[in-house]
């Protein structure tokens, strides 16, 4: 036989009575002292999985509970009452340093696996089984703002965009993308030289951006860019991947209080900042992908990126790449020098 | 800490004895480490992260008990009891929710405005059903807590009072939040007893106008001070000026200032927040009673606002492995300034009707038992 003292609480009112819980050689359970004496098979009771050092309890059926401050002597009665076994894995893990590095490690690990691999390739999937058409309605709309809010008409005349143009429908129709891929000029204004890619396969490239480029070649570079993006579904595939990010990360720093929360955004803006970075990456892939086809040096979109960037003012500090949603231009031509 | 009580204050040592009528002071003690809560935390961690977010639930309830588990009242721990299963499935219901919203955002703006509209109308109920559900699982000596909230009383003070603040250009914004908190604590039942709070509005608008007195001082500092700097990157340069580099780079040196200036800015604003809940959140406890019991809270805004920005650098510095000191840290500081006044032992409080039925064999309604706090 053995026993543990606890405190008593029937569930009807808040008085406490000092009791002392045994556990009977024939398997009963009693509870006495204080004007309580009740006898009930192990069967019926419950007793609340050990978590760190608080106390448990011992759940009655009629709602009545025992709670222990002392759990080392509890736990010989668990044993004899039998818990469940995961409750006492669990408990195993988190009652030792060197489960919990190991738990932090394979976190660690998990984590950078789930942002290097996991997230993009479920969203890819994701992404790509979805039909095109379902993105196509939101292109329009996301333009008719940019249109109010920043961009004015573009000032190319009629012969000069009919020219644009034509470059561009063979660079759309080589692409082989579900949707339709369409061209949109306008003035950047503010924006200045700038050239990107809503969903729907709509494509804008500013007025000054096409200043910039110094031969249509270059002009071409730029725009099987963009058609890069739309061919690898980026802007599906960015919204799915942030949703997840911001998931993962909520999950992994949830349930702070507000203020502390707010660093939870950090590692959120650089994961998405990461991804945008790959984004950018395959699509100049598959701009030096068509370039190459087309017998075209992969040089000429090295020249729009260094033009661009002597335009934003010198190079950037290393430590800025991180915070950026476009990789360094250095390492963007380092790589391209590769094809 | 034992500094917070503040020698004379009312009740403390040194106040004049009214012999047996002077309540005892009870403190919660909190015996929870940063040290043994880093272990449940990481493992409870990874566990979600292997399960793919299941065990999160799971996850919420161990945290949960610990902190409840750690504290201590009159020798009697606070219990948390909830079933995992029922948080799994609020969450499962709140990730669906936000998944369809992020899909009508992009894909259907117009059914996602009346996704927004809905959820405005639902805020309410969303509520009742979060404070109820975290009552109904806390218990202290074996008697649960619970809140007996209206939808109609939440709708009115989230939603009608929040528009009304809105209109009357912020004027009835201190008494909006003073409706909340007195929604919130004057709804809360421990076992059939009521928690009472009877205390006017008035402190309430003292406190959000003093902040806002500070706030437009802030302002007032920050244009004269980001203007100034502005002036002397070059900001204030003529459109029409030669863009040679050097201006160039004293135009990024400028715009790296006004990026710091502003969240200098934003900290600041976060900051007053935060002394503003601190101060609300001592007033509130004063000012309410439980039966023959009353509270006292005496937290320092100061120290408090302390507590938070040296964890927000904590956590960023260690990369988040910080976390589990931090919320014991900020947790004890908390309950260390609380206090328990009571004149009489803490044996005569009686369960509510519920328990009553629940404990003759009828459970009651499991399908709404989902927990939507996030």
């Amino acid at each position: 036989m053995i026993g543990v003292d606890a405190d008593y609480y029937d569930g009807r009112s808040a008085a406490r009575r000092i009791v002392r819980v045994e556990v009977l050689d024939n398997g009963e359970v009693s509870i006495h002292g204080d004007g309580v004496s009740r006898r009930l098979d192990s069967s019926e009771l419950r007793i609340s999985p050990r978590l760190g050092n608080t106390p448990r309890y011992l759940y009655l059926p009629d709602g009545a509970r025992c709670e222990f401050a002392d759990n080392d002597a509890l736990d010989e009665v668990a044993a004899r009452l039998g818990g469940r076994a995961a409750n006492r894995l669990v408990h195993f893990l988190e009652s030792r340093y060197a489960t919990a590095v190991a738990a932090l490690l394979l976190t660690v690990a998990a984590v950078f696996a789930a942002i290097e691999y996991g997230i993009p390739v479920l969203s890819r999937q994701v992404a790509l089984s979805l039909s095109q058409e379902v993105e196509a309605s939101l292109g329009r709309e996301g333009l008719d703002a940019l249109d109010r809010g920043v961009f004015g008409p573009s000032a190319l005349g009629s012969a000069a965009q009919k020219r644009i143009r034509l470059l561009f429908d063979s660079l759309a129709e080589d692409a082989q993308t579900d949707v339709n891929v369409r061209l949109e000029l306008r003035s950047g204004k503010r924006l200045g030289a700038n050239a990107f890619a809503l969903p729907s396969g709509l494509i804008v490239i500013t007025d000054e951006m096409i200043a910039l480029t110094a031969s249509d070649e270059e002009l071409m570079a730029v725009m099987a860019h963009e058609i890069g993006h739309v061919k690898h579904r980026h802007i599906l595939r960015q919204i799915l991947q942030n949703s997840l990010t911001a998931l993962l990360v909520a999950g992994l720093f949830g349930d702070l209080s507000s203020i502390a929360g707010l660093s939870a955004t950090l590692p959120t803006f650089l994961v998405q900042q990461k991804y945008s970075r790959r984004f950018e990456r395959e699509a100049d892939a598959y701009a030096a992908d068509v370039l190459g086809s087309r017998g075209l040096a992969v040089q000429h979109l090295v020249n729009v990126l260094e033009r661009l960037a002597k335009e934003d003012g010198g190079p950037e500090p290393d430590l800025l790449t991180y915070l950026s949603s476009h990789p360094a231009t250095r390492e963007r031509i380092e790589a391209l020098r590769q094809y | 800490m034992s500094s917070i009580d503040l020698p004379g204050g009312d009740g403390g040592p040194l106040a004049p004895s009214f012999s047996s009528a002077t309540p005892r002071r009870l403190r919660i003690e909190f015996s929870g480490t940063g040290g043994e809560y880093f272990r449940i935390w990481i493992v409870n961690i990874l566990l979600s992260i292997l399960t793919l977010g299941i065990y999160s639930a799971w996850a919420k309830v161990r945290n949960k008990q610990y902190f409840y588990g750690s504290s201590s009242l009159d020798g009697a721990s606070f219990e948390y009891s909830a079933n995992p299963v029922s948080i799994l499935k609020g969450r499962l219901l709140v990730v669906g929710v936000l998944v369809l919203y992020q899909l009508f955002a992009t894909f259907a703006p117009v059914l996602s405005a009346a996704m927004a509209l809905g959820f405005v109308l639902l805020l309410p109920w969303i509520v009742v059903q979060a404070l109820s559900f975290n009552a109904r699982y806390s218990s202290h000596r074996g008697l649960r807590f619970h809140f007996d909230g209206r939808y109609g009383e939440a709708f009115s003070c989230y939603i009608l009072w929040t528009v009304l603040a809105v209109i009357s250009g912020g004027l009835a914004y201190p008494y909006a939040v003073y409706l909340r908190k007195r929604f919130i604590l004057g709804k809360s039942r421990y076992g059939s007893t009521r928690f009472q709070f009877g205390a006017p509005a008035g402190y309430f608008y003292a406190v959000y106008s003093l902040a806002v007195v500070a706030l437009l001082g802030l302002i007032v500092v920050s244009v004269i001070i980001g203007g100034g700097i502005a002036a002397a990157g070059g900001m204030l340069l003529g459109p029409g000026s030669d863009p040679d580099p050097s201006d160039q780079r004293n135009m990024q040196l400028a715009m790296l200032f006004v990026v710091v200036w502003y969240l200098l800015f934003f900290v600041v604003l976060i900051g007053l927040s935060s002394v503003v809940q601190t101060v609300l959140t001592n007033y509130i406890w004063r000012h309410a009673t439980l039966g023959d019991l009353r509270f006292d809270m005496q937290m320092s805004p100061v120290r408090v606002l302390w507590i938070q920005l040296t964890n927000i650098v904590l956590i960023v510095v260690s990369a988040g492995l910080f976390i589990p000191w931090a919320r014991v840290r900020i947790v004890r500081y908390r309950l260390t300034c609380f206090r328990v006044l009571a004149a009489e032992p803490l044996d005569s409080f009686a369960a509510g009707e519920r328990e009553r039925i629940s404990a003759t064999g009828e459970e009651f309604g499991e399908a709404l038992d989902l927990d939507l706090g996030l």
